[in-house]
């Protein structure tokens, strides 16, 4: 009996951490080129996180805190609303990677090093990710 | 297929595109070098004459007249319209300039798009018109072969093709793969048909004419 008790705290409590942890990204971003540059030249793009985490991707592959070259992102910051994992947080117009160019380089960047590769990749073409609606 | 049309074949065009052009230029120097004739002496050059400015003005007026901008000015606008945009845009697009940095770290300066995709359109527009000579101006159709036709295609398909993927009008996907598809074979194309003449004109207009004048006839045409 105490056995039995014990497997379902344990399924619950797995089952809480699982689903808080599926939970802490939202699956679709669809960015909003207005409020994020102040201007819209293209139509916003669509981000499908579980996309690329089924994909096999970390959440430390895109998101990080730098410090000296290391990132030691804690993985716990990653919630939804926290205005710190916004890539705006840091990539501003005085850096030398500017917000435009962080989201392409690491959009653009990987996908092509993954096309580079022959694996799996995502689309590397200005209208496949700005796609008009 | 798709990997190869948009990874490795990019770089083979551009590199036939470079050495092509190259190759042609040698050619041009190579099968010119023989010397035909003795340089005259320079006591029969006939020395131009000092200008004043307002000479020099209406000398080049007046050359002008003889030129193509008398007898078809249409013609002349539409061509130069044609060629400035065909440089311009494709090599000051944004989208351009933003694959080139993400594949090799180099880009140029990008215009605004909304002013790329009107170069285009520019472009298709006189493009248009040079069909419309070829088909239905008696003299012109007279001279024009396959050949011709074949050129302007290939030299204006990648313009269609660009601007069809801007405005995401048909799939997408195919458009700009036929878009890559197309670019491609214009740059392999371009120094082994008169599309090279974006090299000899230069060569044939400059080159050649200073052979008559300033350097005196050293090679064999
Ligand atoms: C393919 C790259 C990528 C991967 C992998 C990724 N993310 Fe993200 N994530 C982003 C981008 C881009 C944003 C948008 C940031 C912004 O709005 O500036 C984002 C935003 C977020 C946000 C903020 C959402 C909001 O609206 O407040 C959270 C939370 C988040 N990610 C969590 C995660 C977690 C947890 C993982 C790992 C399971 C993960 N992400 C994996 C790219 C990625
Ligand atoms: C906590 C601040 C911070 C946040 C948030 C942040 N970055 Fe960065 N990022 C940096 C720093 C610091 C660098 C290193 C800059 C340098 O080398 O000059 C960097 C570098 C980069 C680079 C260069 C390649 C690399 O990884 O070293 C890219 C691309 C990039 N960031 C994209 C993003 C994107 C996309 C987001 C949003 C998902 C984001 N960044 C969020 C601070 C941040
Ligand atoms: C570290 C590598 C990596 C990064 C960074 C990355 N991607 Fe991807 N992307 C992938 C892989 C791998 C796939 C293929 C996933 C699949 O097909 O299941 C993909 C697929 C996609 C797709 C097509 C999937 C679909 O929903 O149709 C889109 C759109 C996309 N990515 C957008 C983005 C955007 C926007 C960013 C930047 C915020 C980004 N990606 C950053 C690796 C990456
Ligand atoms: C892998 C996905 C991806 C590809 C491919 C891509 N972009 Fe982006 N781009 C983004 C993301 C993400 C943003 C930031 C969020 C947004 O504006 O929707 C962005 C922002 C922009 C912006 C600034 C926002 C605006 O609308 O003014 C411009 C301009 C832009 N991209 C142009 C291009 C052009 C041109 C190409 C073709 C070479 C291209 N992008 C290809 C993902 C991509
Ligand atoms: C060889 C490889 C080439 C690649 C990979 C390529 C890729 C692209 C891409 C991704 C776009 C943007 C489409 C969009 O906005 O969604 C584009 C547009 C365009 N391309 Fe290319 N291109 C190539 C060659 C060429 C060549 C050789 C020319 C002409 C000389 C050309 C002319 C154009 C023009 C004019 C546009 C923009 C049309 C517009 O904005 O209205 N391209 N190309
Ligand atoms: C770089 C310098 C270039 C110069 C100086 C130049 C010059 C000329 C001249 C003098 C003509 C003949 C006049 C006419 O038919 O209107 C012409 C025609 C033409 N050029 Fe160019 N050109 C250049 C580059 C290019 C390039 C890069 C292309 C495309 C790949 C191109 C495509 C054409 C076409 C298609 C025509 C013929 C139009 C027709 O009558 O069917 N040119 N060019």
């Amino acid at each position: 009996m105490k056995g039995y008790q014990f497997i379902t705290v344990l399924v619950a409590v797995l089952g809480i951490i699982l689903a808080s942890s599926l939970s802490a990204q939202p699956d679709k971003i669809v960015f909003d080129p207005l409020k994020l540059f102040g201007k819209s030249k293209r139509p916003g793009v669509t981000l499908s996180h579980n996309r690329h985490v089924e994909a096999g991707l970390s959440c430390k592959d895109c998101h990080h805190v730098y410090e000296n070259g290391q990132n030691v992102l804690d993985e716990g910051q990653l919630e939804e609303g926290n205005q710190g994992v916004r890539c705006s947080a840091c990539h501003g117009p005085k850096v030398r990677i500017g917000l435009e160019q962080a989201f392409h380089d690491q959009c653009i960047g990987c996908h092509t090093r993954l096309l580079k590769e022959k694996k799996k990749t995502g689309p590397r073409f200005c209208g496949q990710c700005h796609v008009k609606k | 297929m798709c990997y190869f049309v948009q990874g490795p074949l990019v770089l083979i065009a551009g590199i036939i595109f470079i050495l092509g052009l190259l190759y042609q230029g040698i050619q041009f120097f190579k099968l010119t070098k023989k010397k035909e004739w003795g340089v005259p002496p320079s006591s029969l050059e006939i020395k131009p004459q000092k200008q004043t400015k307002k000479q020099w003005v209406r000398e080049a007026l007046r050359t002008l007249n003889g030129t193509l901008w008398k007898t078809d000015p249409v013609l002349t606008i539409v061509t130069s319209v044609f060629h400035v945009c065909l440089i311009i845009a494709p090599l000051f697009l944004l989208g351009h300039n933003i694959l080139l940095d993400q594949s090799w770290g180099l880009s140029l300066f990008s215009l605004p798009e909304s002013v790329s995709n009107f170069l285009t359109l520019l472009v298709l527009i006189c493009g248009l018109y040079f069909l419309g000579r070829r088909l239905f101006m008696a003299r012109v159709r007279a001279i024009s072969t396959v050949y011709d036709y074949l050129v302007l295609l290939i030299a204006v398909v990648p313009f269609l093709t660009g601007f069809l993927a801007y405005q995401q009008w048909l799939n997408y996907q195919t458009v700009i793969l036929l878009h890559i598809l197309s670019g491609e074979l214009m740059l392999i194309t371009i120094p082994f048909t008169k599309l090279g003449h974006m090299l000899f004109f230069f060569l044939y207009r400059f080159f050649i004419g200073s052979e008559y004048s300033f350097v005196r006839g050293s090679r064999t045409w």
